[in-house]
């Protein structure tokens, strides 16, 4: 397939078409273009598939962790009447159901929270800049799941930057992805407080989280409300 | 009766919505939802756990794709987990002929529709897309899946790789041309 070049500002205009981000007005005209116009709509084709091709390595690289979290069937039940079996078939019963009953005194808002809750990716790390070294490194620490030593390099920085959303809602992540919620509140609650912050959103989220899973609903739901996560309304309902 | 029904149908478009924006929760759920059947019916037809993950997976990303370019129309809120059924299916048993081509292969299953695919031009370019992707640079792969499978703002990749908003819509566009440019050069190869 011949490989078109297409400017950015069309390029753009046929992102916005294919995902229906346009005015209807312009969306009509855009269609009727598109009809009367086969060079136009071989290039809408190939980015709708060039897109089309993105999207699906994205989705193809999430499949093993679907796979790996959907404790999928072990195979044939085999039927055995053997005693020992049965003994520990029942043992595993009355440990499941104790589970269950605790699970459900304790349940509702620890459910909540894995059902919800998927830790913050972090940013992007250059290691270059000799003043960033320490930031940089612990971003590589929190990247690679080692939490306690992001934190540890992270709040050796926060006499240097006192007051930065950048740290504190990073911090705050990391407390929270060890599903230490009491500690990563009072970080995630100083960025939430900025409405400056390029971070407010996400920890109104992340807090709205954390809180819920204290049991502290009420509060939960006001910074749930801030967040723009569609699940929220999800949540919030749940909450009540 | 109509109402319920009614009602029925709009579930099944709100969930091929969250699908077509790859909303995760919706689908690892429909994954978790829909393995296990898959599984017992490849290990019953002479497969192993590791074919039926296979299937499975080859399956989910063709009902998504067909999802995707509007290909699929539900009639009910279990219309997708049939229909992803069927996909697999089929594909296992294409496996079986192609693998035992001399065998009779007996099958209790009435003969499928085949499920609608591109033509071989148009899959084998997302087959290229796919395979060049991953010779971009951290960051092009980084932004792209960002943008266009996780549907994140500029504002917000803008803040995740440190750049300005100006800066993270040019470089998307960057990434995209260097990943024709890459396209281009298969094509010529």
């Amino acid at each position: 397939m011949k490989e078109h070049q297409i400017p950015n500002e069309e390029f753009e205009q046929i992102e916005r078409f294919l995902s229906e981000d346009m005015p209807e007005e312009e969306y009509q005209a855009f269609a009727l273009k598109l009809e009367q116009d086969p060079a136009l709509s071989e290039r809408v084709r190939q980015t709708q598939l060039l897109l089309l091709g993105i999207k699906e390595h994205a989705l193809a690289g999430q499949l093993d962790s679907f796979h790996a979290s959907s404790g999928h069937s072990q195979g044939r039940v085999r039927k055995m009447l053997n005693a020992k079996y049965l003994w520990a078939a029942a043992s595993l019963v009355f440990i499941v159901v104790l589970s269950v009953v605790w699970l459900n005194r304790e349940g509702k808002y620890e459910k909540i929270f894995s059902a919800y809750f998927e830790p913050d990716p972090g940013l992007m790390t250059t290691m270059s800049a000799v003043d960033n070294y320490t930031f940089d490194r612990a971003m590589v620490d929190y990247k690679s799941g080692k939490y306690e030593e992001a934190i540890q390099r992270w709040e050796s920085l926060s006499g240097t930057w006192p007051a930065s959303d950048t740290l504190n809602y990073f911090i705050g992540s990391a407390w929270l992805a060890q599903q230490q919620t009491g500690k990563a509140i009072p970080y995630l609650q100083k960025v939430a407080s900025n409405g400056q912050s390029v971070f407010l959103k996400e920890a109104c989220w992340y807090l709205g989280l954390a809180l819920a899973r204290e049991g502290r609903a009420e509060e939960a739901t006001g910074f749930l409300e801030r967040s723009d996560r569609k699940e929220k309304t999800a949540i919030i309902q749940r909450l009540q | 009766m109509a109402q319920s029904s009614i009602v029925k149908q709009g579930e099944a478009y709100e969930q091929l919505r969250s699908i077509r924006a790859n909303d995760e929760q919706v689908l690892k759920a429909l994954y978790r939802e829909n393995y296990p059947k898959v599984e017992a019916y490849i290990l019953d037809n002479s497969g192993s756990k590791e074919q039926a993950k296979d299937i499975f997976q080859e399956a989910f990303i063709a009902v998504w794709r067909n999802i995707q370019l509007d290909q699929f129309q539900p009639e009910n809120e279990t219309s997708l987990n049939g229909y992803l059924y069927r996909v697999a299916r089929n594909k296992w048993i294409d496996y079986l002929r192609s693998a035992h081509r001399n065998k009779i292969i007996q099958m209790n299953d009435v003969p499928e529709p085949a499920t609608p695919e591109l033509p071989a031009e148009e899959n084998a370019y997302i087959a290229a897309v796919k395979k060049h992707f991953n010779e971009l640079g951290d960051a092009c792969r980084e932004v792209l899946t960002r943008f266009y499978y996780r549907n994140e703002s500029l504002r917000l990749i803008a803040k995740a790789m440190r750049w300005t908003e100006a800066t993270a819509r040019n470089n998307k566009y960057r990434c995209i041309q260097k990943l024709k440019e890459l396209l281009n050069k298969n094509t010529r190869t």
